[in-house]
């Protein structure tokens, strides 16, 4: 794929978010197709943190349903509109991001996944024991963004945010700091060594791959309108990161495969209930690992002719 | 342009109560390229380590032409044309052979022109590794990895090289491969090049001068000729001392 197809395709996001909200879609399609671009956002950005800057946050959920809250706090109790959130949020959202951010800077190895789950745990805990403000596992009420249940909006919402996912990722991946953090995800040591600022690049990681963790978080916030803890579990967490790493993780559009087939798979099979979803899920993660180490994308692109195998940075 | 480098009673300690290297001199000529010898534990890594700035150095001055560097920290080493090839394996696995040499230049950068024919330069250095110069670096061979991290520690244009051996854990085949690279780069004249090695005969073959090390101090030098012609001594020499090859 050359650099123009990756600058074209924020514009097909933007496209078909118009295009199916004008044709009207099946409610039950709409969301899961809006829910989608959830887990894109989500999925993505764990794939810039984790793929391509070798971060293994397992926190990033924990960004999100703060995005979430923080969006409920500010309607509800701060009388703002759900508009404004979309924009707050994910800047107060990359600030904890930053925060995670230092605290990777202090820790090598597998400290940063143990840490990171723990913050994540210790958050869920605190968001169903804080039941005066959260309302515990009864959840939060927040109105749509506009009155009425339409979904053609979201779409078209959920449309331009995929697309603004992919512009910041080609930013990112084919710019200066895409390099950096390839480089300290692959040895950190000696990119320490040839001058690269290893603050700064693991400090932008954290604090842009958060901002979009918190514009997901907000944007279901304003999209399901009903909050609970549950958004929290570790469940999510691992849903996001089989998303990445069945598609591809360190690869481009290795998330986007992923939530595509993940979240076909859970149309196909919820007839059976939520916790077969989940097995089945895992199986397919399973097969994955095994026989498609580096996910689907890689295997795909290696069966296609020589040029067009370079999917990945 | 290179510099000639000078070292004149090194010590350096990881800890401090004990010295690993005590007091070692050697003198490298400009775009010459001196070969280090030397039985395990002699503290081979540690001097290439001292000068690079990624060891304590305790004692002594290292000169790089006309500046005295041994107080510079290691990225400072960087800017004054230091470039270490360490000996364990050091390429960015997963990014491509190009993207590995841009960082090689990364403390030059603003100089976005040199860089770019630096860049295509080294990139057409090693006749093994132009082919591959799209490929990820770590799909190459272990040989190509190699060349890889030496054409990426030319890149910034260093006025000193050191190679920590650059042929340990390598078959046969790309010990030769990779040494007929640095013979070529040798012939170049370009940069001054100390490198340490266990393949003894590789090492002479393209060395200009030799020194050998022993138990953290120098144990003998003389062009790589003479040394080679007294090699059978100097190794008896490390035999009656095998295992107490380590300083103490
Ligand atoms: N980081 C370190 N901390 C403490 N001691 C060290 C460290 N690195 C090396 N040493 C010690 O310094 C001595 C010299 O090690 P060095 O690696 O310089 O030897 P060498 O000549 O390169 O040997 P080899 O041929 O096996 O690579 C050894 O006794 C080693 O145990
Ligand atoms: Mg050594």
């Amino acid at each position: 794929m050359t650099k123009l197809t990756h600058h074209l395709v924020p514009l097909l996001f933007v496209a078909a978010g118009l295009g199916l909200s004008l044709i009207g879609l099946r409610p039950v399609v709409a969301d899961l197709l809006i829910l989608s671009v959830y887990y894109l956002l989500l999925a993505g950005s764990w794939n810039l943190l984790a793929g391509f800057a070798g971060q293994y946050s397992f926190a990033h959920i924990g960004l999100a349903t703060a995005g979430a809250y923080g969006t409920a706090a500010l309607v509800i109790a701060g009388g703002l509109s759900g508009w404004a959130t979309l924009v707050i949020m994910p800047l107060a959202v990359a600030l904890l991001g930053g925060g995670l951010g230092l605290v990777a800077l202090r820790v090598r190895g597998v400290q940063l996944p143990l840490i990171t789950f723990a913050f994540a745990g210790a958050f869920a805990v605190f968001l169903a024991a804080a039941s005066d403000i959260t309302n515990g596992s009864m959840g939060l009420q927040l109105p749509k963004l506009v009155p009425g249940f339409d979904r053609s909006l979201y779409l078209v919402l959920g449309g331009i945010l995929a697309g603004l996912f992919f512009i910041v990722q080609n930013w990112m991946i084919d710019g200066k700091l895409g390099l950096l953090m390839q480089a300290i995800r692959d040895n950190e040591d000696i990119a320490h060594g040839m001058g690269v600022g290893i603050f700064r690049v693991k400090i932008a990681a954290f604090m842009i791959t958060a901002a979009i963790a918190g514009l997901a978080g907000s944007f279901y916030a304003n999209y399901v309108g009903v909050l609970a803890p549950s958004m929290l579990s570790m469940g999510e967490m691992g849903y996001v990161v089989a998303m990445a790493v069945i598609g591809g993780l360190g690869y481009r559009y290795g998330p986007l495969i992923g939530v595509v087939i993940i979240r076909s798979i859970e149309y196909f099979v919820r007839g059976f209930g939520a916790e077969y979803t989940l097995v089945i899920i895992t199986g397919i993660a399973l097969l994955v690992v095994l026989f498609f180490r580096e996910g689907v994308i890689a295997y795909v692109s290696r069966l296609m002719p020589r040029q067009t195998a370079r999917w990945r940075s | 342009m290179s510099e000639a480098i000078t070292i004149k009673g090194l010590r350096v300690a990881y800890e401090s109560d004990i010295e690993i290297l005590r007091g070692v001199d050697m003198l490298g000529g400009a775009n010459t390229l001196t070969a280090i010898i030397g039985p395990n534990g002699a503290g081979k890594s540690t001097l290439l380590k001292g000068v690079a700035g990624v060891a304590p150095v305790t004692g002594g001055e290292i000169h790089l032409g006309g500046q005295r560097i041994e107080a510079l920290n290691a990225a400072q080493r960087v800017g004054a044309g230091v470039s270490f090839v360490p000996q364990e394996a050091s390429v960015f696995g997963q990014m491509t052979v190009l993207e590995n040499l841009r960082l090689g230049g990364w403390h030059r950068r603003k100089d976005k022109a040199w860089l770019e024919r630096r860049i295509a330069f080294c990139g057409d250095l090693f006749h093994s590794i132009k082919p591959h110069l799209e490929r990820r670096a770590g799909d190459l061979s272990g040989g190509q990895q190699k060349l890889v991290e030496i054409a990426r520690g030319l890149v910034g244009e260093p006025r000193l090289l050191l190679l920590d051996e650059p042929t340990a854990g390598l078959s046969p085949v790309m010990v030769r491969e990779v040494y007929r690279e640095i013979a070529r780069l040798k012939e170049s004249r370009s940069v001054t090049v100390l490198l340490v090695e266990q393949n003894v005969r590789e090492a002479l073959a393209v060395a200009d001068h030799v020194y050998v090390l022993a138990m953290g101090q120098n144990d003998t030098d003389g062009p790589a000729a003479e040394i080679a012609g007294r090699l059978d001594g100097i190794v008896r020499n490390w035999m009656s001392r095998e295992g107490s090859g380590m300083a103490s």
